[in-house]
């Protein structure tokens, strides 16, 4: 499945926008009016000119779902209602549905023993995983997640890498917004928008390993890079460019 | 150093569940102090206690004051707390009313009022935003005013839950300053609770809350040289962080350097 932008414009915030996004894959989207483009992907605003093609969706109506650690917001007062509420929002009746919420809640490192609490006696990471379920529990074809990992420890962030995993192996399109070291170590894609427009798209680490470019444009630059690059330039030591903090410190040990 | 805080074998349950199984420690006067521990280990909840929301046993003091019922006043007069993940986490609409409030709320003079707020607004630099709807503000000016709100009253103890992990290195290491030069002027103990490793690098002590009972505790040194121990029990080790760390173990550099630039004039110096 693909969602492609062919020469997209959008008022004055987005000119001439060209990109596609796959399923299969994690695309990583980073600079300037993201909250643009993600509202056309989900169609809440509509482009001024330019066509957004879908091709591959097996519906016409493109079901997108967007995760945000800043909107974590519940409707009821108790883990059992919002599940209700949200079954009857996406009118599932089959009680044989039930297994298939355990079974994922359990998948998500969320107990059982939840389903018998109020929404206030969640903790703060309980209450953003028990989101995250809400929200991927239902089928969707693209989702947006945004500052995934926020307050996650390393064990709920090993979850949720590997929930995305599933996703990309069951050709969901997704989408994430982070900071630029996670989508270093993450993304398989990127695009980067400044300036109204696409700057770089590509592999991600083909983009992001282009220091230069990125130091002239004014975008962020993930730290194993910039420790290549700056090691280069500074100290004439050159250096692979690593995606692991093991594998950058034994190429420094041969240099020191 | 006088002690401000202190929790003596602290034991809390709810729903059946063990939160804290004798938990004690305590916090020198005028210092910055974070909790950290893996998600759900209890610290909201022990922020909660300490500012007497949940209920406890009789063996938490601050400035000798004990938390109980009948000195909850005097005792909740030496703190200001923030709990920046709480959707009420501001109760009023623009940034002047919520300065305001707390000294409203406390019965302060209008003269007072007036004087502390010029005050506050120019040790947190914040007086190009007071018109501001607190909406519009970004996350880093939100955590100025929050903080600023919080310390206003000037308590003894800040405690604050959540409030650095949204905004950058940077920005923290900004706070802190501007936290200084308050604990110069007024003297202040803050504690924090935070799940970012980078944000306790300026702290005075650290304490690593897990399995219901503070498992470490020390200034930042001795809590990073249990990195293992640390990445073992959940915590997300921050990559400057863990590089730093992994070449001290090989006498590459000396300290934690969270800046790029400064890592590599210090390893090829």
């Amino acid at each position: 499945m693909e969602i492609i932008f062919k020469n997209v414009n959008y008022k004055k915030k987005l000119l001439d926008i060209n990109f596609e996004v796959s399923s299969g894959e994690l695309n990583a989207i980073y600079g300037e009016n993201l909250s643009y483009i993600e509202g056309l992907i989900t169609k809440k605003i509509k482009p001024t000119s330019g066509e957004i093609v879908y091709l591959g969706f097996k519906r016409k109506k493109i079901k997108s779902v967007v995760v945000d650690p800043s909107m974590v917001n519940f409707f009821t007062t108790n883990v059992k209602s919002e599940i209700n509420f949200y079954c009857k929002k996406n009118k599932i009746k089959d009680k044989s549905f039930k297994i298939y919420i355990e079974e994922y809640m359990q998948s998500l490192g969320l107990a059982k023993s939840i389903l018998n609490k109020k929404i206030s006696q969640l903790s703060s990471s309980e209450k953003y995983m028990f989101y995250f379920f809400l929200k991927t529990l239902f089928n969707f074809d693209t989702i947006i997640l945004k500052d995934v990992f926020s307050n996650l420890d390393r064990n709920n962030r090993k979850i949720i890498i590997s929930l995305i995993d599933k996703m990309k192996q069951k050709n969901k399109i997704i989408i994430i917004d982070d900071k630029i070291d996670i989508l270093y170590d993450i993304s398989d894609k990127i695009i980067i928008f400044k300036d109204n427009t696409v700057l770089l798209k590509g592999n991600t680490k083909d983009i992001l390993t282009d220091v230069e470019i990125l130091i002239n444009n004014n975008i962020d630059v993930p730290k194993l890079p910039l420790l290549t690059y700056l090691a280069k330039i500074k100290k004439n030591i050159k250096l692979f460019y690593h995606y692991d903090v093991r594998d950058i410190i034994k190429d420094i040990y041969k240099h020191v | 150093m006088t002690r401000i805080l202190s929790v003596k074998n602290l034991d809390y349950s709810y729903d059946d569940k063990l939160i804290f199984d004798n938990l004690s420690f305590f916090i020198e006067k005028n210092t910055i102090n974070s909790i950290i521990g893996p998600n759900n280990c209890g610290k909201t909840t022990l922020i909660r206690i300490l500012c007497g929301i949940l209920r406890s046993q009789d063996n938490i003091y601050i400035d000798g004051i004990p938390l109980t019922k009948e000195t909850l006043r005097e005792y909740s007069l030496q703190i200001g707390s923030v709990f920046f993940k709480d959707r009420n986490k501001f109760l009023c609409e623009d940034v002047m009313s919520e300065l305001v409030f707390p000294l409203e709320n406390l019965c302060f003079s209008k003269d007072e009022i007036t004087i502390r707020l010029k005050e506050i607004l120019d040790i947190f630099d914040i007086n190009d935003i007071r018109k501001k709807k607190i909406k519009e503000l970004s996350k880093f000016e939100q955590v100025k005013v929050a903080l600023a709100s919080s310390l206003i009253h000037r308590p003894k103890v800040l405690l604050l839950d959540d409030i650095f992990d949204e905004i950058s290195y940077q920005e923290y290491c900004e706070i802190i300053s501007i936290i200084k030069k308050i604990i110069d002027k007024y003297g202040i103990t803050v504690l924090f609770t935070t799940n970012d490793l980078e944000k306790i690098l300026l702290c005075n002590k650290v304490i690593f809350i897990n399995k219901n009972k503070v498992e470490l505790e020390g200034n930042v040194n001795q809590i990073l040289e249990h990195d293992n121990i640390l990445a073992r029990e959940g915590m997300n080790i921050p990559l400057m962080i863990d590089l730093s760390l992994k070449l001290k173990f090989y006498n590459l550099v000396d300290d934690v350097i969270m800046d790029v630039s400064g890592m590599v004039e210090e390893l090829w110096k």
